[in-house]
């Protein structure tokens, strides 16, 4: 007999799913608590980073920039370049999602990151016929946005109880390394990594933090470059 | 206050492009060389934002003995491409910085 599953069984399958996932963020929101704790910004204002933008690594970008002294208009272009991907995840939900009001749509949007548009978009398409996809959505969404500012907020009250001399913001760095080596899986990335990396060094002479804009945008010609190349 | 209305930018450039296929009236497509361009993008991005971090100490190049960052770095970089895992990264990360810095 087959029984359909209701949206309540949807969204625990969300959350089900989604639990391996949590436990490898739990160090991200970590450090980025303990860093933002680390630079000496009030305990509201990281908070309600990590609220309003919900996105780890443009979280920890952005507390490693402001410890630079970065200007205000390069935190939010680096923000804007690293979380453009939103904008094709949200192509691909769209077309998966029923019409939906606005103000519906504007939460799910809001939950939408790597993991939670990774893992539903996987359960879509393994299991096309599967009724109640924004419960799915909403299971796997909600319970990494629990995770992730109950991990903040540990790490910002550890981050408040050690000595501001430890270089706690070290961590953002190794966690950059960790992510970037993730994201090379191919001749196009490498190059663009390697492009970039280069670029930003060499570049690093000029003002407002303009060789990360520079080495990001010339990381990403080279690797478009190599790509067409290997269409060629 | 300057943080305050950094956080709302940041907040409104990542809602905007997480909205915005969602209130498009037609879902479009992603061009193709838009795709492709947005995949680079973590790699990029990343990069440009590690390097310059391990390798500058307050705004000077500096490979010597006296820039614990840079070798506890290599490691660090070494063990995030060999291991992948954050944890281990960190612990190994940071420890190297610690006893650079202690050394020397």
């Amino acid at each position: 007999m087959l029984t359909i599953p209701s949206s309540r069984r949807s969204f625990l399958n969300g959350v089900r799913d989604m639990a391996p996932v949590l436990v490898g963020m739990l160090p991200f929101g970590f450090v980025y608590g303990i860093s933002a704790a680390g630079i000496g910004l009030p305990g509201w204002l990281n908070l309600s980073m990590s609220l309003s933008v919900f996105a780890g690594s443009a979280q920890l970008a952005a507390v490693q920039l402001l410890a630079d002294g970065a200007p205000a208009l390069v935190i939010i272009l680096t923000t804007f370049v690293i979380n453009l991907r939103f904008a094709m995840y949200s192509a691909a939900m769209a077309v998966r999602w029923p019409p939906l009001p606005l103000y519906r749509r504007a939460l799910l949007a809001y939950l939408l990151t790597d993991q939670s548009f990774a893992l539903s978009s996987v359960h879509y398409e393994q299991q096309p016929e599967a009724p109640h996809r924004v419960a799915y959505y909403l299971g796997a969404g909600l319970s990494m946005w629990a995770t992730w500012q109950t991990a903040v907020m540990l790490g910002m009250l550890l981050g408040e109880g050690l000595p501001p001399s430890w270089p706690l913001d070290f961590a953002i760095p190794l966690v950059f390394a960790v992510m970037m080596f993730k994201s090379v899986a191919d001749r196009p990335t490498m190059v663009a990594a390697l492009v970039a990396g280069a670029v930003a060094v060499g570049a690093h002479a000029l003002p407002l933090n303009l060789n990360l804009i520079l080495g990001a945008v010339a990381g990403i010609g080279a690797g478009l470059l190599i790509e067409g190349q290997q269409h060629a | 206050m300057r943080e305050a209305m950094i956080v709302l930018g940041m907040a409104a450039v990542t809602m905007l492009s997480r909205l915005s296929f969602l209130v498009l009236l037609e879902s479009e497509r992603v061009p193709d060389w838009a795709k492709r361009a947005l995949r680079l993008v973590p790699a990029a991005a990343l990069s440009a934002l590690l390097w310059p971090a391990l390798l500058y100490r307050q705004g000077y190049l500096d490979l010597s003995l006296d820039n614990p960052r840079w070798w506890a770095g290599l490691v660090g970089a070494v063990v995030a491409w060999r291991t992948g895992n954050v944890v281990i990264t960190l612990v190994v990360g940071m420890g190297a910085l610690l006893i650079l810095r202690w050394m020397f």
